[in-house]
C-alpha cells in the first residue's frame, strides 16, 4: 500500500532521511520510531507528497507519488496537533473535511454521521468543538483524517497528551482500521503503544533505518537478555540470563542472618524500549 | 471550483461565529463614520451656512455696498476669491459653492434709475442643478436683500438727493413738456426730502407696497462635473468607515492564513487532493465575499440612515468589487509569507494600520494637504476611499474614476501574484 524506496531528503547541509526504505501492506500496522530528530517527521512529509524525494521514490497503493493530488485522495493523516475548527461543530467539522476529500453534500453527511458513531461522538454532533475536552478533540481529529475511507492511514504521534480513556479509544480505532484492512502507519515515542498495537516496527535514526520487524524477533534479535536482580540484605545481585526463570529456581535460600538471605527478586525481561535504547543510545535527544 | 466554495463557506462561517472580529468589521466601522460625522459636522458639507461665490463685475460704491449687505446676512457664507465669472462658473461645476451670484456692470445704474422710477435691477449667476432647493434659498435670500438695499436707498434723504441730481444732470438738454414735468416731479421731491431729512421715517411713497421687486434674481442651473464638496460630513467619514472595515477583514483573514499553516490545518489541508492554489483561492472569495458584504453594508447604513448620496450609482457597483479585489490581493499577499500567527498578526496589522492612515482612514483625504498627501498615494487606502467619494459627492466621470479603479485592480493582481508565487512552496513548508 505504501513503498518509500531507498528515499533521500536533505534540507541543506543536513539529510534528513538517508537512503530509507519502508514499506507496509494492508490490514498491517507500521509503527515508526525513533528520537527526536530522527527522520520521523520527514519520513511522513515524504508519504504524503508535502515533500519531494530528492532521491528514491514513494507510491501509494500503486497509483505513483502522493504529490499528485488524486494519489492523495488514497491517504489519510492524524497529526498530534489537532487540526479541527473550535468554532464549528463536530458534524459541520466532519461534513467539511469529508467535501474537501470529494464527498458531495449528502454523502459528506451521511459519512460524518457514520464516523461521529464511530468515534462515540454521536451525542456532541451538534456542539462546538470549542467546547470539548482534549481527548474529544482528538477523537474527532482521528475522524476528520478517515473520513474519506482511505486504504492508508499515516497517523503522527495520535496519543500524545490523551488521557487514558481517549487512548484506549483510539487504540481501538487503529485495531478496527487494521481490521478492516487498512495500512496504518503508526509514529509515537510511547514503547507501549508500539508493542501493542504494530504488527511490525521500524526504528530510524539520523535518517536512517536502524531495524525494522516483528516487536518480538526485533526484542529477539536487538533486546538483549533477562536481567534477575537479586536483593540481599548484603547487597543487591544482577544476573543476565536467557532464562530467569532457571536462575530464579535455582536459588539456594540461606537462613536469616548470614547475609544471603533474598528480601526480593525482579526480573526485567527486554521489551521493545530496552531494543530502541540499545538501537539509538541513552544520549539525550533535545531537537 | 466547489473546492474553493467548501473552503471559503468554511472561512464564512467561522467569521460569522467571531462576535470580536463581527465588531471590528462591522459594529466599530459604523461607529467611527457615526463619531466623527458628527464631530466633523460644519467643517464640511454640513454647514449651517450655504457656501455661494460673489462676483462684482459693477465695481461701483453702490455694487460694494450689496455685497456688504449680502455678507451680513448671516445665512450665506460669501467668497469674493474668484476672479473671473467662469472661474466662479467652474467652482460650481467642482461643487466648492452652491451657486455664483453675479452683479452684472450697470448694477448701480438700474438702482439709481428704480428711484427715478424705471425698472429694476437684475442679478445673474449659476446655481448647482442637483442643489435647486439650496439655490431657491439662495435666491430668496439675495432678492430679500436686494429689496432691503434698494429701500434702505430710498431711506437715504443723501442718497435720494444725489440720484435727483443726476436726473436734472439728465434732463439739462430736454426740452418739451416731458422734460418739464420731470423737473417740477424732482424740485418736488427735494423739498419733500428736505421737509422730512432726519426723521428717520422708512421709504415710502409710490414706490412701497405689494409687488414691487426692485431686484430680479435669476440663476442658470449648471451641471456639477468633477471634484466637489462633500454635502454632508457623513459623505467624509462613510468612506473612511469603510476604510476600517477593510482593515479588519484583511487583517482577520491574513492572521487566519497564517494561523492555518501554524496550527497544521494547513497541512491536513494540503495532503488533502486539494492544491495550494484551491487553498488561496478558498480563503481570497471568503475575503472576497466579507470585504464585498460590509462594503455594502456601510453604504446601505450611511445611505439610508445618514444621507450619504451616491451621484454616480454605477460607478459605486463598480468601485466595491475593485476595493474588495484589492483588498484580497494585498491580505493574501501580505499572509503567505508568515508563518506564524502571532508574527503575522503583528505584521499585518502594523503595515495595514500604517497604510490605513496615511491613506486618509483617520483624517480625511480633504484635509490632507501636501506633502503627506503625496504619500497617501501609495495607500490602497486612499484609493479606495478615493474611489467611494468619486461614485458619491465627487461625482467623478468615468476617465476621472479610471485611476482610482485601475490602481485598486493593479493592487489586487499584484497581491495575488505575488501570493501564487509564495503558495507554491507551502506544499514543502506547511
Amino acid at each position: 500500500m505504501l513503498t518509500l524506496d531507498g528515499v533521500r531528503k536533505s534540507f541543506g547541509t543536513i539529510t534528513a532521511v538517508d537512503r530509507l526504505s519502508l514499506r507496509v501492506e494492508p490490514g498491517e500496522v507500521l509503527g515508526l520510531l525513533g528520537p527526536n530528530g530522527a527522520g520521523k517527521t520527514t519520513a511522513i512529509g515524504l508519504a504524503t507528497g508535502m515533500l519531494d524525494p530528492d532521491e528514491g521514490s514513494v507510491d501509494i497503493a500503486g497509483r505513483g507519488s502522493p504529490s499528485q493530488r488524486e494519489v492523495r485522495a488514497h491517504l489519510g493523516l492524524a497529526t498530534q496537533s489537532i487540526t479541527v475548527f473550535d468554532r464549528l461543530t463536530a458534524r459541520e467539522n466532519l461534513v467539511f473535511f469529508a467535501k474537501i476529500q470529494g464527498s458531495n453534500g449528502r454523502d459528506a453527511a451521511s459519512r460524518a454521521d457514520a464516523m461521529l458513531r464511530h468515534v462515540g461522538l454521536s451525542d456532541r454532533a451538534g456542539s462546538r468543538v470549542e467546547g470539548f475536552s482534549g481527548g474529544m478533540k482528538r477523537r474527532l481529529n482521528f475522524a476528520a483524517a478517515i473520513i474519506h475511507d482511505p486504504p492508508l492511514v499515516l497517523l503522527d504521534e495520535p496519543t500524545a497528551g490523551v488521557d487514558p480513556h481517549s487512548r484506549n479509544a483510539i487504540f481501538d480505532l487503529v485495531q478496527t482500521l487494521k481490521n478492516e484492512g487498512k495500512a496504518v502507519v503508526y509514529t509515537t515515542h510511547y514503547m507501549e503503544e508500539a508493542q501493542r498495537l504494530c504488527d511490525r516496527v521500524a526504528i530510524i535514526d539520523r535518517g536512517r533505518l536502524l531495524a525494522e520487524g516483528t516487536p518480538d524477533g526485533l526484542i529477539g534479535h536487538h533486546g538483549g537478555r533477562a536481567v534477575v536482580t537479586i536483593e540481599r540484605s548484603a547487597g543487591n545481585e544482577r544476573v543476565e540470563t536467557d532464562d530467569p526463570l532457571g536462575v530464579v529456581s535455582s536459588l539456594e535460600l540461606a537462613g536469616p542472618g548470614d547475609g544471603h538471605d533474598v528480601l526480593g527478586l525482579r526480573i526485567d525481561r527486554p521489551d521493545l524500549e530496552s531494543v530502541f535504547l540499545s538501537l539509538t543510545g541513552r544520549r539525550l535527544r533535545d531537537d | 471550483m466547489r473546492t474553493i466554495f467548501t473552503l471559503a463557506k468554511k472561512d464564512l462561517l467561522l467569521l460569522v461565529r467571531e462576535p470580536a472580529a463581527l465588531f471590528f468589521i462591522l459594529a466599530f466601522p459604523v461607529l467611527f463614520g457615526l463619531l466623527f460625522g458628527f464631530i466633523f459636522q460644519g467643517t464640511g458639507g454640513g454647514d449651517s451656512q450655504i457656501r455661494i461665490a460673489v462676483v462684482d463685475q459693477d465695481q461701483t460704491e453702490l455694487s460694494a455696498g450689496f455685497v456688504e449687505q449680502l455678507e451680513s446676512d448671516g445665512r450665506l457664507l460669501i467668497d469674493e476669491s474668484f476672479e473671473s465669472l467662469e472661474l466662479a462658473r467652474e467652482a460650481v461645476r467642482q461643487r466648492q459653492v452652491v451657486a455664483v451670484v453675479v452683479i452684472e456692470p450697470g448694477f448701480a445704474d438700474s438702482v439709481e434709475g428704480i428711484m427715478l422710477g424705471s425698472g429694476g435691477a437684475q442679478i445673474g449667476g449659476f446655481v448647482d442643478e442637483a442643489r435647486m432647493a439650496e439655490a431657491g434659498i439662495v435666491e430668496g435670500i439675495v432678492t430679500a436683500e436686494a429689496f432691503e438695499f434698494v429701500m434702505g436707498r430710498f431711506a437715504d434723504p443723501d442718497a435720494l438727493r444725489a440720484s435727483l441730481g443726476r436726473g436734472e444732470t439728465l434732463l439739462e438738454d430736454e426740452t418739451g413738456l416731458q422734460a418739464a414735468l420731470l423737473r417740477q416731479m424732482i424740485t418736488t421731491g427735494r423739498s419733500l426730502i428736505d421737509a422730512s431729512d432726519g426723521d428717520g421715517e422708512e421709504a415710502s411713497g409710490p414706490f412701497a407696497g405689494g409687488g414691487f421687486q426692485p431686484v430680479s434674481v435669476g440663476l442658470e442651473p449648471v451641471t456639477a462635473q468633477a471634484e466637489s464638496g462633500p454635502r454632508s460630513s457623513f459623505e467624509l467619514t462613510f468612506p473612511q468607515a469603510s476604510a476600517w472595515a477593510l482593515l479588519g477583514c484583511a487583517t482577520g483573514f491574513g492572521v487566519s492564513i497564517a494561523g492555518d499553516r501554524e496550527k497544521g490545518i494547513m497541512r491536513r489541508l494540503l495532503v488533502a487532493p486539494v492544491s495550494g492554489w484551491e487553498v488561496l483561492g478558498g480563503k481570497a472569495l471568503a475575503c472576497f465575499v466579507s470585504c464585498l458584504a460590509v462594503l455594502v453594508f456601510i453604504q446601505i447604513i450611511g445611505m439610508l440612515f445618514l444621507g450619504v448620496r451616491i451621484d454616480r450609482p454605477l460607478m459605486l457597483v463598480a468601485a466595491l468589487p475593485a476595493i474588495a479585489f484589492a483588498f484580497v490581493g494585498l491580505t493574501i499577499g501580505l499572509a503567505a509569507t508568515a508563518k506564524s500567527e502571532v508574527v503575522s498578526d503583528g505584521f499585518i496589522r502594523a503595515v495595514l494600520l500604517v497604510m490605513a492612515l496615511v491613506g486618509g482612514a483617520g483624517v480625511p483625504l480633504a484635509f490632507i494637504d501636501y506633502p503627506v498627501k503625496y504619500l497617501s498615494h501609495v495607500s490602497p487606502f486612499s484609493w479606495a476611499i478615493l474611489a467611494l467619494e468619486g461614485a458619491s459627492f465627487r461625482a467623478f466621470g468615468w476617465e476621472e474614476a479610471a485611476l482610482p479603479l485601475g490602481i485598486l485592480l493593479a493592487i489586487g493582481v499584484a497581491g495575488f501574484t505575488f501570493a501564487a508565487v509564495v503558495a507554491r512552496g507551502w506544499r514543502g513548508s506547511a
